[in-house]
Parts: structure tokens; sequence; C-alpha cells
């Protein structure tokens, strides 16, 4: 036949997936093990940092792997494996549930918690915003303005979320205040383009106020040099106005970021607990078994190169309410905030 | 089958029901116009993305024109479409669902100029170049909240070959193979480690990279068969593959993307 060569062609291309792709990895608890385990080898950032010894893990949790185990039994040795990383930043999702570390920032430890905030603040609610985002008022008897910010998510990764502009709106409503507190007790982060927009309306000058460094190759010193990561004035008018910043263990990832931003600024003064410590800008990968699991890619670190992986950042003026405070609704860190407010009149 | 496909077809059988007319095929030169469909395959490997092959068929569009003298062969063509693709993993009724939304827009432009004929079985060759623009994004869900998007976008000037053949027995039909292969490519990356990092931060505003074999390899094929029904309007069956392989991240990361479609199409002579 005489197009028998072009017929050849066709079937060669048309069979492509297995001439070009090698064969699928199949769904095997081997490969969902090594896969797991590699992808932290290659991607993690706080392995050093951490003093945790990746291969030895290996070498302890790989002999757990056995042909024909069942899902369950995987998840409880991949679980083992995320917790000894103590990272906030990592996670594995599963029908079984979400492994993760959350021993830093137990949500019933008093600290963590806006103890009763109707108790010391009138909401306003004259401005239509998200209130899953941000809240406002002002502190009862007193002329100081008060805003929760309850999150930094969003869905635009790297740019800012435009709903977190309302804080023009509320900074104007509460311009004649002598001061204003600032809550991020609860606020466990998201995206830091929308963390700068927030305290870009607070910043004097350009300043820096953060360096990191990202895992940039598979080598376990394979890092890019420090960036640093500059605050700047935002919005039409900023407040310069004595203000406080509120935070505890459960402040997290870009809310630590907020918190970094306005600490370089003279007017204001964090008041609390120490954050929980860990900016990992994390990156989520996928299982053969459909599992899902997010690890940390970044190190960050204050201006001084204090990393705060594990560690957070150290308030200016540290307090905590303890469990008596809580039965008794004394929420400490906020009383602590009006008077450091009220001091600097 | 695509509710799209349907339609397409039975109106192009209706047109050429009425538009066949007895007539000689129009001597050269000569402007075809064309508008296929059919089924489209994806497969995409990317390292970044995923360790999975993601996968999905789809009907696309391909629009074609082409201007032919006794020596040159002018092609311009463009293709889209638009699929999710999905994997052994794939459960879009499940919060972890893992699916890429895939859209897909190939622009491409040949200059091929006779330079052999074996006129004894009415064969004739041509080369030349071609500029291709592609532009790939692949929207992937690992949950159904968390989302990053991936893609694979370059412009490239290809070598091109092009080989005609006519049938003795029929001046109403004819075969082409056609081939083509970048010998440099523009690539727009931003040289990811993994879906966040680079290593330097201003590179998530990405750039323009030009590489050549060394970071691409990439194979575009197309075979043919075009048939008038009178002097101006005619069918096409096409079977069109391409493949790439591209370093995304130094020789770490890599994409592999294979699109592989049968087309038929109505077309029109000018």
């Amino acid at each position: 036949m005489k197009y028998k060569y072009l017929l050849i062609l066709l079937i060669v291309f048309t069979s492509c997936e297995k001439v070009f792709f090698k064969k699928e990895i199949s769904n095997t608890p081997e490969n969902n093990f090594n896969i797991f385990w590699n992808d932290f080898d290659k991607y993690y950032a706080q392995f050093i940092i951490k003093n945790i010894n990746w291969d030895s893990v290996y070498n302890v949790y790989k002999p757990k792997i056995k042909p024909g185990m069942y899902d369950g039994q995987l998840f409880d040795v991949l679980s083992k494996m995320v917790n000894l990383l103590k990272d906030g930043h990592v996670d594995l999702l599963t029908p079984y549930g979400v492994a993760s570390y959350r021993g830093l920032w137990p949500a019933s430890y008093p600290s963590n918690q806006l103890i009763d905030p109707n108790k010391y603040v009138n909401y306003n609610n004259s401005v239509y915003n998200n209130r899953s985002i941000i809240e406002f008022g002002n502190i009862k008897n007193q002329n100081i303005g008060y805003i929760v910010i309850k999150t930094f998510e969003s869905k635009t990764f790297g740019k800012t979320d435009t709903n977190y502009n309302v804080i023009d709106i509320i900074l104007k409503l509460l311009n004649e205040k002598d001061g204003i507190i600032i809550d991020v007790r609860a606020n466990g982060g998201g995206n830091s383009a929308n963390a700068e927009t927030i305290a870009g309306r607070f910043a004097d000058e350009k300043r820096l106020y953060s360096k990191f460094r990202s895992k940039i190759g598979p080598g376990k010193n394979d890092f890019s040099e420090w960036f640093d990561a500059y605050i700047e004035p935002k919005g039409k008018t900023q407040f310069k106005k004595p203000v406080v910043v509120l935070t505890s263990r459960f402040t997290f990832s870009s809310a630590e970021m907020f918190v970094m931003a306005m600490k370089t600024f003279p007017n204001v003064t964090i008041v609390g607990d120490t954050t929980g410590g860990g900016v990992g800008n994390p990156v989520y990968r996928e299982l053969p078994n459909g599992w899902v699991y997010r690890l940390s890619t970044m190190i960050g670190a204050l201006p001084n190169l204090f990393i705060i992986e594990g560690k957070g950042i150290y308030p200016d003026n540290p307090v905590v309410t303890t469990k008596a405070d809580s039965a008794l609704r004394i929420d400490r860190i906020l009383e602590k905030g009006i008077e450091v407010i009220n001091s600097k009149i | 089958m695509d509710k799209r496909f349907r339609i397409f077809i039975s109106l192009q059988l209706l047109i050429l029901v009425n538009l066949i007319a007895q007539e000689p095929t129009a001597p050269l030169p000569q402007n075809i116009f064309g508008l296929s469909t059919g089924i489209c395959s994806h497969i995409v490997k990317d390292d970044l993305m995923s360790p999975l092959i993601y996968k999905g068929t789809q009907s696309p569009i391909y629009i074609s024109g082409k201007y032919l003298n006794s020596n040159t062969r002018f092609s311009l063509s463009l293709f889209y479409d638009e699929l999710d693709l999905e994997s052994s993993i794939t459960d879009k009724s499940y919060y972890l669902n893992h699916y890429s939304k895939n859209a897909n827009i190939l622009l491409d432009c040949s200059l091929n100029k006779k330079f052999y004929s074996f006129e004894n079985i009415k064969l004739t060759c041509f080369a030349g170049g071609k500029l291709k623009l592609l532009i790939n994004s692949r929207d992937h869900y690992y949950t159904t909240d968390v989302d990053y998007v991936f893609g694979d976008n370059m412009a490239s000037g290809d070598i091109n070959f092009f080989i005609e053949k006519h049938f003795s027995n029929s001046e109403k039909s004819l075969m082409y193979f056609n081939f083509s292969m970048p010998l440099a490519a523009v690539v727009y990356n931003n040289n990811k480690y993994n879906a966040n990092v680079t290593k330097n931060p201003s590179d998530y505003n990405s750039y323009f990279e030009v590489v050549t074999i060394n970071k691409l390899f990439e194979v575009q094929t197309e075979l043919s068969f075009v048939h008038f029904f009178g002097r101006y309007v005619g069918f096409e069956l096409k079977h069109q593959f391409h493949f790439f392989y591209l370093d995304k991240y130094e020789d770490l990361l890599h994409s592999k993307f294979v699109i592989n479609q049968y087309l038929f199409g109505l077309i029109v002579k000018i």
C-alpha cells in the first residue's frame, strides 16, 4: 500500500502516551511514601533551622511501610513525620482527616483568644465590609479605636485583595481617636500582600521590615540569598498617632509579616504573647493516592536576621491572659494595650 | 459526543450538499480557508504541578488559511481549546478534587518554497520556516479552594518541511504531510523551583528567555487529506500531533505536553 508509511506515522503519534511518557506512578504505599519523603527532601526549607535529619527520618519510617498496608496505617506513619517537623505550615489532607502540628498555639490557650470583646468594645457597623476579615469600633469609655483583623487570606496570591482597602474608610472614621489598638491575636495569616496593605496605612516612611530566603534546589543548602522586604506608606493618609498591636501564639504566618512591619514604626508597640513563629510560604503537592500535603519553602527573619521560624516575634510588652483571667472575663492583653496607648497620649 | 461538535458537523454536511458543484478545480494560485473541529486529546506532565500525568479530550476549534502557487505554500492557522485535565486521582465530587482547567491557544504561520518534485508520482517537497505562538494555562486544583496557575507560553521560529501528494486519478484530492521543529524559541518563564518560589522574588513578574534545543524539544506534525467536491468547496480530514519537552527550572523540573487531534472541516477556495 502506497501510504503505509503515513499510516505507520499516524499509529506512532496516536499511541503517544506510551511513546512519550514513562509509566504512570502507581498508587502503592511505597510510592506514596517515597514521593512524600522526596518532596520534603527537595522543597522543605526548615530542616537545618529545626535541626532535623530527614535521612534519619527515612531510615526510621521507611521500614514501617509494607506492601498492601491500609491507607489508615499509611496515614499514621505520614502523620508522625508531619508532627516531627513542628511546623504550622505543614499539613497532610486526607479522607482520614488532617494531620498537622498545632502544638505551638492550642486554641484553648487563653492568650490566644479575644476574651469577651463585647465587654471592652463598642463595634461600629456603619461601614459595609466583609466582617469575616475586619471589624472595628471604639474601646468603651476611652477615645481609643479598636480594629480586629481576623485573617489576611484571599484568593489573590501575591497581590492585594481589594477587600482589605476598607481600612482607608475605617481609619477615616477613627481619625479623631487618640490611638488605635489592632488585634491580630486570632489571625492565622494568609496573603502577605494583604498584611502590607494594612501595615502601609501606619507607615511613616519606607522601612526594611523582614529578610527572607527560599529553598531553590534539591540540596540541603540550596537556598537563595537573603532578600529584603520593605514596608512603605500606602493609601492617601497614614495614621501616625499611638498604635498598639495585640499578638498571641496564634498570630502566625502573614500575620507575623504584619507584626514585623508594624514593629518598625516608631509609634507602634507590640503587646501580648510571642507570635506563632512561621512565615514559610507553603506550597501544595499531591500523592498518587489523592492525598494533598503542604510544606514550607521559605525562611523568614527580622531585619537583624533573627530567624522567627519556630521562635516567633517577641512583643515589646509581654503579657499573657491566664486561665484565671479568662474565667473572670478579664482580657489582660487588651487591658495592657489600652494602658500603653493612654501612657503615650 | 460533544454537542458543539455534533451541531458543527451537521451544519457542514448541509452546506456541503448545497454547494457541491460539478466544476473542475480552480487553477493556481489559490486561497483556501478552513474551519474544523473534531477530537483533541491533551496529555500533560508538569513536575511543578504534580508527579502524575493529567489528560483530557475536547472538541477544539481550528481555523486555517492557505495561499498556494506553483512554488509557494503559505499557511496561517489558529487552534483553540479549553478543557479540564484529569488524572487517576481526580474526584470532582470531593474536597480533594485534583484537576486542571486547561486553556490552549496555538497560532502559527508558515512559508515554504518548493525544492524538489517527483513528477512521476505527483509528489512535491517544500521547505521553509514557521513562526509559532503557544499560550497554555493550567489552573491546577489540589482542593476545592487551593489552586495554582501553571503554564507553558512560548514563541518559536521553526524549520518546516511540507510534502504534497496529488492523485493521478483525481485532480480534486490531495494529501500533505507537514513537519516542523523549532530552532529557537522565546519562552515566558518564571524560573520557579516550585509553585511559589523563585530564586529572586522579583521573578514573580516572569521574564522572556531565549532557548534552543538545549531546553526545548518540540515536534509538530500534520497529516491531511483534502477533497474538493467542486470548484470552491471541499472537506479536509486532518491528524495533528504536537509534542514538547521544556526545562522549567534548570535541568531539574520539566513539563511534557502532547496534543493529538483528529479534525474534520469544511474548506473553501477563493
